[in-house]
Protein backbone atom coordinates (compact mmCIF):
# COMPACT_ATOMS: atom_id res chain seq x y z
CA UNK A 1 0.00 0.00 0.00
CA UNK A 2 1.14 3.16 -1.02
CA UNK A 3 0.23 6.74 0.75
CA UNK A 4 0.68 9.64 -1.51
CA UNK A 5 0.49 13.09 -0.77
CA UNK A 6 -1.60 15.80 -2.13
CA UNK A 7 -0.03 17.94 -4.33
CA UNK A 8 -1.28 21.02 -3.12
CA UNK A 9 -2.49 20.77 1.14
CA UNK A 10 0.21 17.94 1.22
CA UNK A 11 -1.78 15.65 3.36
CA UNK A 12 -1.61 12.11 3.09
CA UNK A 13 -3.76 10.54 0.23
CA UNK A 14 -4.86 7.33 1.14
CA UNK A 15 -5.75 4.53 -2.31
CA UNK A 16 -9.12 4.85 -3.44
CA UNK A 17 -9.49 8.42 -2.41
CA UNK A 18 -8.73 11.76 -4.35
CA UNK A 19 -7.89 12.01 -7.70
CA UNK A 20 -4.57 12.19 -10.03
CA UNK A 21 -3.86 14.38 -12.77
CA UNK A 22 -1.25 13.15 -15.66
CA UNK A 23 0.12 15.47 -17.39
CA UNK A 24 1.24 15.11 -21.15
CA UNK A 25 4.88 14.85 -20.08
CA UNK A 26 3.82 11.97 -17.30
CA UNK A 27 4.23 14.14 -14.41
CA UNK A 28 1.92 12.94 -11.41
CA UNK A 29 0.08 15.02 -9.05
CA UNK A 30 -2.14 13.70 -6.52
CA UNK A 31 -5.08 15.59 -4.79
CA UNK A 32 -6.12 15.00 -2.11
CA UNK A 33 -10.05 16.52 -2.47
CA UNK A 34 -12.04 18.39 -4.94
CA UNK A 35 -10.62 21.72 -2.72
CA UNK A 36 -7.55 21.00 -3.83
CA UNK A 37 -7.87 19.85 -7.66
CA UNK A 38 -10.09 22.66 -8.37
CA UNK A 39 -7.54 25.41 -7.02
CA UNK A 40 -4.81 23.40 -8.89
CA UNK A 41 -6.81 24.05 -11.90
CA UNK A 42 -7.29 28.04 -11.27
CA UNK A 43 -3.65 28.01 -11.24
CA UNK A 44 -2.72 29.01 -7.72
CA UNK A 45 0.65 28.53 -6.44
CA UNK A 46 0.26 26.36 -3.11
CA UNK A 47 2.64 28.10 -1.73
CA UNK A 48 0.67 31.53 -1.44
CA UNK A 49 -2.34 29.92 -0.14
CA UNK A 50 -1.62 30.33 3.75
CA UNK A 51 -3.62 26.88 4.42
CA UNK A 52 -0.93 24.46 3.29
CA UNK A 53 1.49 22.96 4.33
CA UNK A 54 3.93 24.13 1.91
CA UNK A 55 3.01 27.79 2.66
CA UNK A 56 3.42 27.37 6.62
CA UNK A 57 6.88 26.02 5.62
CA UNK A 58 7.60 28.76 3.16
CA UNK A 59 7.02 31.26 6.01
CA UNK A 60 9.23 30.09 8.62
CA UNK A 61 5.86 28.93 10.62
CA UNK A 62 7.15 24.68 10.85
CA UNK A 63 10.35 23.09 10.92
CA UNK A 64 11.89 22.66 7.12
CA UNK A 65 14.89 20.98 8.07
CA UNK A 66 15.47 17.90 10.63
CA UNK A 67 17.31 14.97 10.26
CA UNK A 68 13.48 12.96 11.33
CA UNK A 69 12.13 13.78 8.31
CA UNK A 70 14.90 11.38 6.53
CA UNK A 71 12.67 8.54 7.68
CA UNK A 72 9.53 8.78 5.79
CA UNK A 73 10.38 8.44 2.14
CA UNK A 74 9.18 6.85 -1.21
CA UNK A 75 11.22 3.83 -1.47
CA UNK A 76 11.83 2.91 -4.82
CA UNK A 77 13.25 -0.78 -4.38
CA UNK A 78 12.25 -4.11 -4.22
CA UNK A 79 12.60 -5.26 0.22
CA UNK A 80 12.35 -8.77 0.70
CA UNK A 81 10.00 -9.25 3.92
CA UNK A 82 11.95 -9.70 6.90
CA UNK A 83 10.64 -9.77 10.38
CA UNK A 84 12.65 -8.79 12.34
CA UNK A 85 13.18 -5.39 10.07
CA UNK A 86 9.68 -4.99 10.66
CA UNK A 87 9.49 -4.74 14.19
CA UNK A 88 12.23 -2.84 14.00
CA UNK A 89 11.32 -0.30 11.78
CA UNK A 90 7.94 0.09 13.23
CA UNK A 91 9.72 0.82 16.78
CA UNK A 92 11.63 2.89 14.94
CA UNK A 93 8.78 4.97 13.91
CA UNK A 94 7.56 5.24 17.03
CA UNK A 95 10.61 6.64 18.73
CA UNK A 96 11.58 9.21 15.77
CA UNK A 97 7.85 10.28 16.13
CA UNK A 98 8.54 11.27 19.62
CA UNK A 99 11.48 12.97 18.70
CA UNK A 100 10.04 14.57 16.01
CA UNK A 101 7.32 16.24 18.31
CA UNK A 102 9.97 17.12 20.63
CA UNK A 103 11.43 19.29 18.44
CA UNK A 104 8.27 20.71 17.11
CA UNK A 105 7.63 21.74 20.22
CA UNK A 106 10.89 23.29 21.08
CA UNK A 107 10.75 24.75 17.43
CA UNK A 108 7.36 26.57 18.52
CA UNK A 109 8.84 27.81 21.50
CA UNK A 110 11.59 29.50 19.88
CA UNK A 111 9.02 31.04 17.58
CA UNK A 112 6.90 32.46 20.24
CA UNK A 113 9.46 33.89 21.88
CA UNK A 114 9.89 36.58 19.48
CA UNK A 115 5.93 36.64 18.75
CA UNK A 116 5.57 37.64 22.91
CA UNK A 117 8.17 40.62 22.03
CA UNK A 118 7.02 41.91 19.10
CA UNK A 119 3.32 41.64 20.62
CA UNK A 120 4.55 43.90 23.34
CA UNK A 121 6.26 46.42 21.13
CA UNK A 122 2.96 46.40 19.19
CA UNK A 123 0.75 46.98 22.08
CA UNK A 124 3.15 50.01 23.46
CA UNK A 125 3.25 51.03 19.91
CA UNK A 126 -0.85 51.39 20.21
CA UNK A 127 -1.14 52.72 23.70
CA UNK A 128 1.00 55.75 22.97
CA UNK A 129 -0.61 56.52 19.74
CA UNK A 130 -4.74 55.86 20.55
CA UNK A 131 -4.86 55.90 24.60
CA UNK A 132 -8.54 56.95 23.93
CA UNK A 133 -8.88 53.06 23.00
CA UNK A 134 -7.62 51.75 26.16
CA UNK A 135 -9.82 53.98 28.42
CA UNK A 136 -13.07 52.33 29.71
CA UNK A 137 -16.31 52.95 27.45
CA UNK A 138 -17.43 55.17 30.68
CA UNK A 139 -15.06 57.26 30.97
CA UNK A 140 -15.16 57.74 27.17
CA UNK A 141 -18.95 58.50 26.88
CA UNK A 142 -18.89 60.75 29.98
CA UNK A 143 -16.41 62.92 28.04
CA UNK A 144 -18.13 62.72 24.36
CA UNK A 145 -21.22 63.79 26.69
CA UNK A 146 -19.24 66.77 28.35
CA UNK A 147 -18.02 68.13 24.40
CA UNK A 148 -21.36 67.85 23.11
CA UNK A 149 -22.98 70.30 25.93
CA UNK A 150 -20.13 72.26 25.59
CA UNK A 151 -20.99 72.71 21.47
CA UNK A 152 -24.59 73.08 22.48
CA UNK A 153 -23.33 76.10 25.14
CA UNK A 154 -21.31 77.87 21.86
CA UNK A 155 -24.15 77.78 19.44
CA UNK A 156 -26.58 78.88 22.09
CA UNK A 157 -23.69 82.05 22.81
CA UNK A 158 -24.05 82.47 18.82
CA UNK A 159 -27.34 82.37 18.68
CA UNK A 160 -27.60 85.26 20.80
CA UNK B 1 -21.88 45.85 -15.18
CA UNK B 2 -24.00 44.62 -12.82
CA UNK B 3 -27.22 43.09 -13.29
CA UNK B 4 -27.89 38.81 -13.35
CA UNK B 5 -24.88 37.05 -15.08
CA UNK B 6 -25.71 34.77 -17.83
CA UNK B 7 -25.37 31.33 -17.31
CA UNK B 8 -22.54 29.35 -18.17
CA UNK B 9 -22.92 27.54 -22.05
CA UNK B 10 -23.73 23.36 -20.81
CA UNK B 11 -22.03 21.00 -23.02
CA UNK B 12 -18.55 19.45 -22.22
CA UNK B 13 -16.82 23.02 -23.61
CA UNK B 14 -13.78 21.32 -25.67
CA UNK B 15 -12.16 24.52 -26.86
CA UNK B 16 -11.72 25.22 -22.66
CA UNK B 17 -10.37 22.33 -21.64
CA UNK B 18 -7.84 21.87 -24.67
CA UNK B 19 -6.54 25.00 -24.05
CA UNK B 20 -6.36 24.16 -19.80
CA UNK B 21 -4.74 20.59 -20.73
CA UNK B 22 -2.25 22.23 -23.36
CA UNK B 23 -1.59 25.74 -21.32
CA UNK B 24 2.31 25.36 -19.74
CA UNK B 25 3.24 25.01 -16.04
CA UNK B 26 5.78 27.67 -14.33
CA UNK B 27 8.36 24.49 -14.24
CA UNK B 28 7.76 24.00 -17.61
CA UNK B 29 8.66 27.45 -18.43
CA UNK B 30 11.29 27.47 -16.11
CA UNK B 31 12.88 24.61 -17.75
CA UNK B 32 12.58 26.59 -21.25
CA UNK B 33 13.84 29.46 -20.03
CA UNK B 34 16.95 28.17 -18.58
CA UNK B 35 17.64 26.68 -21.38
CA UNK B 36 18.40 29.36 -23.70
CA UNK B 37 17.64 28.18 -26.71
CA UNK B 38 14.67 26.78 -26.13
CA UNK B 39 13.22 29.83 -25.34
CA UNK B 40 15.11 31.51 -28.40
CA UNK B 41 13.55 28.81 -30.36
CA UNK B 42 9.82 29.75 -28.90
CA UNK B 43 10.15 33.54 -29.53
CA UNK B 44 11.66 33.50 -32.29
CA UNK B 45 10.55 30.37 -34.83
CA UNK B 46 7.22 29.74 -34.01
CA UNK B 47 5.76 27.55 -36.19
CA UNK B 48 2.54 28.93 -38.42
CA UNK B 49 -0.38 28.17 -36.80
CA UNK B 50 -3.82 29.12 -38.26
CA UNK B 51 -5.86 28.93 -35.16
CA UNK B 52 -3.39 31.10 -33.25
CA UNK B 53 -3.48 35.27 -33.00
CA UNK B 54 -1.40 36.65 -36.25
CA UNK B 55 -0.69 33.00 -37.03
CA UNK B 56 1.28 32.38 -33.62
CA UNK B 57 4.17 34.93 -34.25
CA UNK B 58 3.78 37.17 -31.53
CA UNK B 59 4.44 34.66 -28.69
CA UNK B 60 5.14 35.35 -25.22
CA UNK B 61 7.45 32.67 -23.54
CA UNK B 62 7.28 33.43 -20.04
CA UNK B 63 3.34 34.23 -19.69
CA UNK B 64 2.71 31.42 -22.10
CA UNK B 65 0.36 33.90 -24.54
CA UNK B 66 0.26 34.50 -28.65
CA UNK B 67 -0.47 38.28 -29.33
CA UNK B 68 -1.14 40.23 -32.57
CA UNK B 69 1.59 42.11 -33.15
CA UNK B 70 4.81 43.17 -32.13
CA UNK B 71 3.18 46.18 -30.63
CA UNK B 72 0.55 44.45 -28.39
CA UNK B 73 3.35 41.90 -27.33
CA UNK B 74 5.67 45.10 -26.09
CA UNK B 75 2.99 46.53 -24.68
CA UNK B 76 2.14 43.49 -23.01
CA UNK B 77 5.75 43.14 -21.54
CA UNK B 78 5.59 46.74 -19.92
CA UNK B 79 2.64 45.69 -17.65
CA UNK B 80 2.63 45.06 -14.26
CA UNK B 81 1.52 41.31 -14.78
CA UNK B 82 4.14 40.71 -17.01
CA UNK B 83 6.96 41.60 -14.73
CA UNK B 84 5.18 39.92 -11.79
CA UNK B 85 5.38 36.47 -13.51
CA UNK B 86 8.99 37.18 -15.11
CA UNK B 87 10.26 37.86 -11.25
CA UNK B 88 7.88 34.88 -9.93
CA UNK B 89 9.53 32.87 -12.59
CA UNK B 90 12.92 33.40 -11.72
CA UNK B 91 13.32 34.21 -8.61
CA UNK B 92 11.94 31.13 -6.84
CA UNK B 93 12.02 27.33 -8.27
CA UNK B 94 8.82 26.24 -9.76
CA UNK B 95 6.40 24.88 -7.21
CA UNK B 96 6.56 21.04 -7.81
CA UNK B 97 4.83 17.67 -5.73
CA UNK B 98 8.69 17.10 -4.36
CA UNK B 99 8.04 20.38 -2.27
CA UNK B 100 4.52 19.18 -1.68
CA UNK B 101 5.93 15.86 -0.26
CA UNK B 102 8.96 17.75 1.92
CA UNK B 103 6.15 19.71 3.26
CA UNK B 104 4.51 17.14 4.44
CA UNK B 105 8.20 15.74 5.94
CA UNK B 106 8.89 12.63 3.30
CA UNK B 107 12.42 13.00 2.91
CA UNK B 108 14.17 12.21 -1.13
CA UNK B 109 13.49 9.59 -2.73
CA UNK B 110 14.79 5.81 -1.98
CA UNK B 111 15.95 4.41 -4.88
CA UNK B 112 18.76 2.22 -3.63
CA UNK B 113 21.39 3.60 -5.46
CA UNK B 114 23.94 5.02 -2.95
CA UNK B 115 23.94 9.39 -3.85
CA UNK B 116 20.80 9.26 -5.87
CA UNK B 117 19.16 11.00 -3.38
CA UNK B 118 21.69 13.76 -3.30
CA UNK B 119 19.72 15.29 -6.60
Amino acid sequence: MRLEKCYVCSSTVYPGHGSMLVRNDATCVRFCRSKCRKNFTMRRNPRYMKWTKAARKAAGKEMVMDSTFELQRRRNRVMKYDRELMSTTLSAMKEIEKIRGRREKSFFKDRMKVKAKVDKRMALKDLAQDLEIAQPAVVRERKELREASKMRVSVQGMEQ
Amino acid sequence: MGGVSKRKSKGNNRAARHERATRRWPDQIRADLDDGERARVLREEQPVDFDKPALGQFYCVECDRHFESGATLDRHSATKKHRRRVKELLDSPPYTQKEAEAAAGMGAVDTGIRGADME
